[in-house]
């Protein structure tokens, strides 16, 4: 097995017992539940009779997803994968391990996005099961036959877009060991997102406000935004690495 | 000339403005127990630091295992084993979890556990989440790790850390025994001369950076003579009577009488020679200077 791989099993290896799995699966599914409530309660004339019911049902989703919950939630895994190493002043041990610095940090990053992707995919089959249950409920929700491409779709362009916020807190958590630093950016970053996602100017180019741009369906250079946030993600992922290489762990 | 695990040759390392380790030139021989020593803060465990490739040197030259550290870090290190400070451990994996992450990162047999637990006696508390372990089972745990793979190079800082005498005891068997076992070079620091003592065969003193003896056993003890130390109520008279004798002794601060004696046998004839001249001797110890009183008030002997 090679070193990069072995370095992913042992990352993964890491999070049992730790919150960050459990993190995974809990956030979309409050998402998801807290849309399938709104369904059950919803008067008649507020809900959307066009015929497009799944898109409607799962772009509230994804936008409370990526507009709050997703950034929160990088945050967390991300301070979660460093902050084992910060805590327990592991790093020394790890760096007198004969592997080399920069793929610890992107076996690190590659478990971070692993485990975003993971929640993103959980998505899918929650959002159809809301659906449908609710369907059952009440039949005149209208929900017929499920789009899963085009839920898919919208999933996977929303994912692609938080590559670049994935791998700034990545960044932070690896560099920094403070939990309230990586709290504190997450929160300004989503709070700052409030102001700007919907700025023509610079609503794309903030990288908090990317998922929320694409995931909208309103943006229409968002093609721009999904090659920024992964540009921008191999560029902080460069960087990053070389600063790995060159650190001297205090810890 | 044996070979050498280690050599270092001008090795500096500032922390800031403040000078961490002073042009060391450090040779360990293949096979040795080598004793690190130096009071806190002495530069112990930046040097340890610059060993592992934790940290690059700003001068000098320093070898591991015949290779240029930091140049030939990754090789180097797959052939060391190291406990830096207090052991890094996951708390929240139990002890095996935490020996299987290593194993595996050093990849090392599946076998190389077990024995590893076995070496630090903690087969019993493998499966047992580290949070619930004692401090002295956590240092036992990171000597586990050290030990994985059998590396040809031991870097230990303060192995007995929180260990208990019982644990010391074993610690130090473990340590002796391993160069004679699997020719692996034991490197270990330490602020104790007396615990590093027992099981060195070379030894380095470091103070302030700066490295003030290094040597064989043998060198520092003939170096490190033992003194007879004598209290009496008569001590003018005593150092009259030794003068004329042809001892030199020296009166200390609180009263003591401080002189050359190489063995019990003239440390009892003294006793004799002084009782005889009616000067009652209260108290009389053959007393072996301190790593601080030795080393550390100025008399250099590198």
């Amino acid at each position: 097995m090679s070193e990069f791989l072995i370095l992913i099993a042992a990352e993964a290896r890491k999070l049992r017992r730790t919150l960050a799995l459990g993190l995974t699966l809990a956030a979309p599914a409050v998402v998801v539940a807290l849309y399938f409530v709104y369904l059950l309660n919803v008067a008649p004339g507020r809900w959307p009779r066009d015929g497009q019911a799944w898109l409607t049902f799962t772009r509230m989703c994804i936008g409370l997803w990526s507009f709050l919950m997703l950034p929160l939630c990088i945050c967390l895994v991300t301070a979660l994968l460093n902050g084992v190493e910060h805590a327990n002043h592991q790093w020394k041990h790890l760096f007198a391990l004969p592997v080399a610095r920069w793929r610890v940090y992107l076996a690190k990053l590659a478990v971070a996005s692993a485990l975003v992707a993971a929640s993103f995919f959980l998505l899918l089959p929650l959002v159809i099961a809301g659906g449908w249950t609710a369907q059952a409920v009440r039949p005149w929700l209208g929900f017929g036959l499920v789009p899963v491409a085009a839920i898919a779709a919208l999933l996977a362009k929303t994912l692609l877009a938080s590559t670049l916020l994935i791998a700034i807190h990545h960044q932070v958590s690896f560099r920094w060991p403070s939990m309230t630093l990586a709290l504190g950016l997450g929160i300004v970053g989503t709070v700052g997102s409030f102001v700007v996602v919907n700025s023509e100017r610079w609503g794309r180019y903030f990288p908090w406000s990317m998922p929320t741009r694409v995931s909208s369906g309103h943006d229409p250079r968002a093609g721009l935004v999904l090659l920024l946030s992964l540009a921008g993600a191999v560029l902080v992922a460069a960087w990053g690495s070389r600063g790995a290489e060159r650190r001297e762990p205090t810890a | 000339m044996s070979r050498l695990a280690i050599r270092g040759e001008g090795i500096l390392r500032h922390h800031g403005t403040v000078l961490a380790v002073d042009r060391l030139d450090l040779r360990v021989p293949e096979g040795s127990v080598f004793g690190f020593l130096g009071p806190n803060g002495a530069g112990k465990t930046t040097t340890i630091r610059l060993l592992l490739g934790l940290l690059d040197p700003h001068g000098g030259d320093l070898e591991v295992l015949g290779r240029p550290m930091p140049a030939a870090r990754g090789q180097i290190l797959r052939e060391v084993g190291a406990l830096v400070e207090m052991p890094s451990l996951y708390p929240h994996l139990t002890g095996r979890e935490n020996l299987e992450i290593t194993r595996r990162l050093k990849r090392c047999p599946a076998s190389a556990v077990a024995r590893a637990l076995e070496a630090v006696r903690l087969e019993d508390a493998a499966d047992r989440p580290v949070r619930t372990y004692s401090l002295g089972m956590r240092q036992r745990l990171g000597l586990g790790l050290a030990l994985l793979g059998d590396p040809k190079l031991l870097i230990l800082d303060e192995p007995t850390n929180g260990l208990d005498p019982a644990g010391i005891r074993e610690v130090r068997e473990l340590l002796r025994e391993l160069p004679r076992r699997s020719g692996t070079t034991v490197f270990l620091s330490s602020h104790l001369l007396g615990e590093v003592e027992l099981i060195a065969t070379h030894l380095a003193v470091l103070d302030r950076g700066r490295l003030r003896f290094q040597g064989s056993l043998g060198d520092l003890q003939a170096l490190h003579r033992p003194q007879l130390r004598i209290e009496t109520p008569e001590r003018e008279r005593a150092r009259a009577a030794l003068t004329a004798e042809g001892i030199l002794a020296e009166p200390q601060a609180d009263g003591a009488l401080l002189l050359p004696a190489e063995s019990h046998a003239a440390a009892a004839a003294i006793n004799a020679r002084l009782v005889g001249l009616g000067i009652p001797v209260h108290h009389l110890a053959l007393v072996r200077p301190t790593l601080e009183g030795w080393f550390l008030d100025g008399k250099e002997a590198a």
